[in-house]
């Protein structure tokens, strides 16, 4: 085992790094925080990543993509995290197209992947539906008139929306719905949209077809792609609050030179550095040993749950009443921690997942 | 490159390891010195032990990668422990880092091959976390130094044959520049030893008196006056060689829980099923941590593993006992008898006590304590790892 970065990956980070120090500081980010600002912003910092072939990252490079794999992809999530990036990275260069790769026809393939590996198109997938929570075996066994799919990100900048529809037993069908009606979902976490998308069947089109299983890999995939940008969300609140704790003084010193201040922050630290191991594991994991990928797959999301949310907290606990004000940043990532914490199978989902694979349950 | 898998070469040490292991580990008495040290001589003679060590003092010569291998084959394996683990752990990497090419010749070998057992003597009833407050002296006397004093909770000191010292060379001095490190033999005329009962009734560690004993000025280790930094060199190791070593505890304790569990005629509930996932995940986490973090656990990250471990340990401790149910607040049947034991191996050690979980539970409440205590490593983090100020 060897958790060693190659010059490649360091490169990578390093340059994903100054990127978006260029142009996602926080004046822009903050133009989400109003949704038609929001758009302008999220689709300007599009075109720029796009150009850096990051929605193709994980596109094989004979659909057009850079044919890079989950742990290139995890190196580069942990710095849009600590970023807080737009979700439409993650739904269109990850979840659809890690879709249209392991279930799309060939024609399908052609069509959409170097489309999405460009940036020329921005995609996302509807998986869940309302009361399936998120679990595969209680998607409808066939979709009614009209298929529903909660929880679907971006689909107001999306440009196809793809759904996974239970077509009975331990079968999914991959299509496009066309003219969808999208209803945006108010979430917690303003950076990353969600929304609820209704396509009558009729306006369904076939373009590939899976397992449950296919379907669940496609999420874990995702899952540690989300994992990894939560737990760069939680290395960047770190970083924050220790320079937060070392300028701000109190009774004439800096109050991180007290203990009750540097033994959280130093569980902050704890938490970052378990937390990173299990994405970096996970996303080792799913380019090696995919047998494995759920069991992995889970405890990135359990680590990184557990990592963001404690990390976001304390963080605006350290930084007093400046940490509580709508002007300070830190909300904004204890929301989409909170908001990450649900998504793709809360704690208690995912420990669910672990219990039964070691068979206590 | 990242990668989970074992190299071609990896993979041969790892089967050939594997192996010895089990065609090696039987016929071993956890309580009996001699015995562990028979096991400690054979693991080295095969090539197991010292694996990073250099090959010029008995080592191996291999790198980090063969003794993460170790680690986990050791766990899967359940070996016995290693009884002169201060020396294994604490005193020879110490010595590796700081000691001169004649202490490295002549103690190195001895320490892998168990013929010389060690512990260490640093903490004092009045120089705990605050070590720089250690009191015993040392005094000038020609080409020896004669020490006067009293170290306290050193481990394996009933059977040591030698003890890695802190001492006090220059009282005048600023209270960290007059401490100097030496080699003392415990069979020297005025060195006494006494036992520590532990909450757990057993006395892996004791008190060890000095009066007047004489130690020839080669055993000293580095300059006169500049222990201080030997010890923080020693800290380092000791506890990034105990976080590494802790990962086959971990191991072994989960997947003893694991076997707890599924023997039991009572399933756990649905809450009870997460703890036990929520451990797996946090165990998993923290032993690959230890890995992912290697080239740096020499540097003040081991404090990061330490305190993770020690906590995660407990919590472990805490969810086998339970699983126990009512039978958690009754002692084991056939367990100690009252009188204090002195088992050189330890808490691993014995049966059935030593092996139930209300012994795992009660030793572990040492765990947050031992090697620097979670409070002040939490500093360390904080100030030498994140760069906060100092008071």
């Amino acid at each position: 085992m060897d958790f060693q970065l190659t010059d490649e990956q360091i490169l990578l980070r390093d340059s994903a790094r100054d990127f978006l120090r260029q142009e996602w500081p926080v004046p822009e980010l903050r133009r989400m925080l109003d949704a038609a600002e929001g758009q302008a912003a999220s689709a300007a910092l599009w075109r720029k990543m796009a150009n850096l072939g990051w929605a193709g990252l994980l596109v094989p490079e004979d659909d057009g993509g850079l044919g890079l794999g989950m742990f290139d992809l995890a190196v580069l999530m942990e710095e849009a995290g600590a970023f807080l990036i737009p979700g439409t990275l993650h739904a269109s260069g990850l979840l659809a197209a890690a879709a249209l790769e392991a279930m799309g026809t060939d024609a399908a393939r052609q069509e959409y992947l170097p489309a999405i590996a460009e940036g020329e198109i921005k995609a996302t997938l509807g998986v869940y539906e309302p009361g399936s929570g998120w679990t595969p075996m209680l998607l409808a066994p066939r979709p009614g008139a009209t298929a529903t799919k909660s929880f679907v990100p971006c689909p107001a900048e999306a440009d196809v929306i793809l759904f996974l529809n239970r077509s009975g037993g331990n079968s999914v069908e991959l299509s496009v719905a066309r003219e969808p009606q999208i209803e945006i979902l108010a979430s917690i976490d303003v950076t990353r949209a969600l929304g609820e998308v209704r396509c009558p069947a009729q306006r369904l089109e076939a373009i590939g077809s899976g397992t449950i299983a296919d379907l669940q890999a496609t999420i874990d995939r995702a899952t540690i792609g989300l994992s990894a940008e939560m737990v760069g969300g939680a290395a960047r609140v770190l970083k924050m609050t220790v320079e937060y704790v070392k300028s701000r003084k109190q009774f004439g010193r800096a109050i991180g030179s007290f203990q009750a201040v540097q033994h959280k922050a130093a569980d902050m630290l704890i938490e970052v550095e378990k937390g990173r191991t299990g994405v970096y594991y996970a996303a080792a994991v799913a380019d090696e040993m995919p047998e494995e990928l759920g069991r992995a797959a889970s405890i990135a999301k359990a680590a990184a749950n557990r990592a963001f949310t404690q990390v976001a907290e304390t963080g605006i606990q350290l930084h007093g009443g400046l940490g509580f004000t709508w002007e300070q940043d830190l909300h904004l990532y204890l929301k989409r921690a909170k908001a990450c914490e649900v998504t793709y199978g809360d704690t208690a989902w995912h420990l669910d997942r672990i219990a039964h694979g070691l068979g206590l349950s | 490159m990242p990668r989970l898998q074992d190299s071609p070469p990896e993979a041969e040490f790892r089967a050939r390891l594997r192996a010895w292991l089990q065609d090696n580990t039987t016929g071993i008495t956890p309580n009996d010195t001699d015995s562990l040290k028979d096991w400690q001589r054979r693991l080295y003679e095969a090539g197991w032990l010292g694996l990073t060590w250099p090959a010029e003092y008995g080592g191996q010569g291999l790198g980090f990668r063969e003794q993460a291998i170790f680690n986990e084959e050791a766990a899967r394996a359940k070996i016995p422990p290693t009884v002169n683990n201060i020396g294994l752990m604490i005193a020879g990497p110490a010595l590796i880092a700081v000691g001169s090419d004649e202490h490295k010749r002549r103690y190195l070998k001895p320490i892998l091959t168990a013929e010389e057992i060690w512990c260490q003597g640093f903490s004092e009833p009045n120089a705990g976390s605050d070590l720089a407050a250690l009191q015993t002296r040392a005094v000038d006397d020609g080409d020896h130094y004669v020490v006067t004093g009293q170290k306290i909770w050193t481990s394996n000191s009933l059977i040591a044959d030698y003890v890695w010292l802190l001492v006090r060379t220059d009282p005048d001095a600023p209270r960290h520049k007059g401490i100097t490190a030496l080699i003392v033999d415990m069979h020297s005329p005025g060195v006494t030893v006494k036992p520590l009962r532990q909450i757990t009734g057993e006395a892996e560690f004791g008190e060890i008196f000095f009066d007047e004993v004489r130690v020839p000025k080669r055993n000293r280790v580095g300059a006169e006056n500049d222990g201080w930094l030997v010890g923080m060199k020693t800290f380092t190791r000791e506890r990034a060689n105990i976080s590494v070593s802790l990962s086959v505890r971990l191991q072994q304790q989960f997947d003893r829980l694991l076997d707890s569990v599924r023997s039991s005629d009572v399933p756990l509930d649905a809450e009870q099923a997460r703890q036990v996932a929520g451990a797996y995940v946090d165990s998993q986490c923290l032993n690959l941590t230890c890995e992912r973090l290697a080239d740096r656990l020499f540097g003040f990250e081991s404090s990061v593993v330490k305190v993770a471990w020690a906590e995660m340990n407990q919590r472990l401790q805490r969810i086998g006992l339970s699983t126990l149910g009512p039978d958690g607040g009754l002692l084991p049947q056939g367990s100690f008898d009252g009188a204090a034991s002195t088992s050189a191996a330890g808490w691993q050690a014995g049966e059935p006590f030593e092996r139930s979980w209300q012994f795992g539970y009660l030793r572990s409440r040492g765990n947050t304590i031992e090697g620097g205590t979670s409070e002040i490593l939490r500093t360390v983090i904080a100030e030498r790892v994140l760069g906060l100020p100092r008071k």
